[in-house]
């Protein structure tokens, strides 16, 4: 593993001398994320898949629809596209997404 | 330097508080010194990253800025392109991500490059000059620290460049053209920095044209390249560095606007032999504009081309920096001339002999 991926950074470095310590300001900021609730199975047994718009996403996920298929999984007929591939989902899909229930595949790409 | 600092670099580098280098502590003292230059408080939120549930106080900035070398002085400056970097317009999560490798680039022109000493001139893209170094850091850091940094993202970059480490160019304060920030919308006086995502630079070598037209044809070239990223993807540009003997000829024989329609009627290759090296998939999308039999520019639109004045009078020299494809925008900030709060810098000192 390379050594900058080995660990997260530290929250806090204090400069110690001899008799006293200062606290070093972090300059990082952390993400604070709302809570939120983690489904273990999805509550429908279909796979719904998002094409994310990097090099040969839709190449591969057409032919993930057609391997799992005949596997005889179900698999939405419509593959949702991100409007970009270099920003997050917009909310508008992210509410459709979460609604429809089923297991999301995103991310697949080059 | 006494030994208590050098342990204080390695505890920020063991703890993951750098971008590799070594960096000046952020003690509590000087980041606050540096808050004041910046014109803003410690806990004041100066941006935030709703992607990544991430708010940016300013204190996380103002302690990058100390990290990274730069001057109290600078200031107003940082305080300006840290609202750039921070613009949602300019996708700084997605930079951080992208298999691209893209950089935060930082462009300073008009009266901000005398006033802050960057250099313009020779190795205008790699200067070894404290405001070019530090500044074009300092926007790295944010970045870093903003994404990976901060835990929520992993960086995807498949080749990324040294930019990434620093990149920051400074516009010649006397320009042939109107200065650089004219081209989008700021008048000509006004102090500006401006970021926007970029690939690495190539340089354009062309010593024996005569004209600014065989010049710019040169140019249309480079950015005509097969491996360039946006020949299918259509959503990204250029930005044009040209070097002043350059200027010289193209100038003589074209404005700005001109040269600008000029390398997109040049900067063309075979779409057929494009798709045959598979530059453009089998199947394109909808929307690409792929015809097959024609000729295919890099870019959409000429306005998707813009240029900046730098470099040294020596040499025939120009470069292209292809943007990244993933943010279309320069974000342009006008820097305040207010004065600087905090501690003055101190008298150079002279080296010791023997």
């Amino acid at each position: 593993m390379e050594e900058t991926s080995a660990a997260l950074p530290a929250r806090q470095i204090a400069s110690c001398g001899d008799v006293s310590c200062e606290m070093l300001v972090d300059p990082i900021p952390r993400p604070r994320p709302e809570p939120f609730t983690v489904t273990i199975a999805p509550a429908r047994q279909r796979v719904v898949l998002v094409d994310n718009r990097k090099p040969n996403s839709l190449t591969i996920l057409r032919m993930t629809q057609q391997v799992l298929r005949t596997r005889g999984i179900d698999v939405d007929e419509q593959i949702r596209r991100k409007p970009s591939a270099g920003r997050p989902m917009d909310e508008g899909l992210l509410a459709e997404l979460a609604a429809g229930g089923g297991l999301i595949l995103a991310g697949v790409s080059d | 330097m006494g030994l208590d600092v050098y342990d204080d670099i390695e505890r920020c580098m063991s703890g993951g508080w750098s971008d590799g280098l070594p960096v000046v502590p952020p003690y509590g003292s000087l980041v606050e010194d540096m808050l004041a230059a910046m014109g803003w408080g410690y806990t004041e939120v100066v941006g935030s990253l709703p992607e990544q549930s991430i708010e940016v106080h300013a204190s996380h900035v103002a302690a990058a800025a100390v990290m990274a070398g730069c001057r109290f002085e600078y200031g107003p400056l940082l305080r300006a392109l840290t609202l750039a970097l921070l613009d949602p317009v300019f996708n700084l999560t997605g930079v951080e991500v992208t298999t691209g490798g893209a950089s935060a680039t930082v462009i300073v022109s008009g009266p901000a490059v005398a006033r802050y000493g960057f250099a313009h001139q020779a190795n205008c893209l790699g200067a070894n000059n404290r405001a070019n170094a530090t500044v074009g850091r300092f926007a790295q850091m944010v970045r870093y620290f903003c994404g990976r940094g901060g835990g929520s993202l992993e960086s995807h970059g498949t080749m990324g460049h040294p930019g990434r480490l620093g990149f920051c160019v400074a516009e010649h304060p006397e320009t042939v053209w109107a200065p650089f920030h004219t081209q989008f919308g700021l008048p000509a006086a006004a102090p500006t920095v401006t970021v926007v995502s970029t690939e690495g630079p190539q340089s354009v070598n062309n010593h024996y044209a005569e004209t600014g037209e065989a010049v710019l044809e040169t140019i249309a070239g480079t950015l005509a390249n097969e491996g360039t990223t946006n020949f299918y993807w259509h959503t990204g540009g250029y930005l044009i560095v040209i070097g002043p003997e350059h200027m010289d000829l193209i100038a003589r024989e074209f404005s700005r606007e001109q040269a600008r329609q000029f390398l997109y009627d040049r900067a063309v290759r075979p779409t057929d032999e494009l798709a045959r090296l598979g530059r453009i998939p089998r199947s394109p999308r909808r929307g690409s504009k792929i015809v097959p039999g024609t000729g295919r520019s890099p870019v959409a639109s000429p306005n998707d081309l813009h240029f900046i004045e730098s470099g040294g009078a020596g040499g025939k020299f120009s470069a292209v920096i292809p943007r990244w494809v993933g943010s279309r925008a320069y974000v342009c900030q006008p820097v305040s001339s207010q004065p600087v709060e905090g501690r003055p810098a101190p008298a150079p000192t002279q080296p010791s002999g023997g």
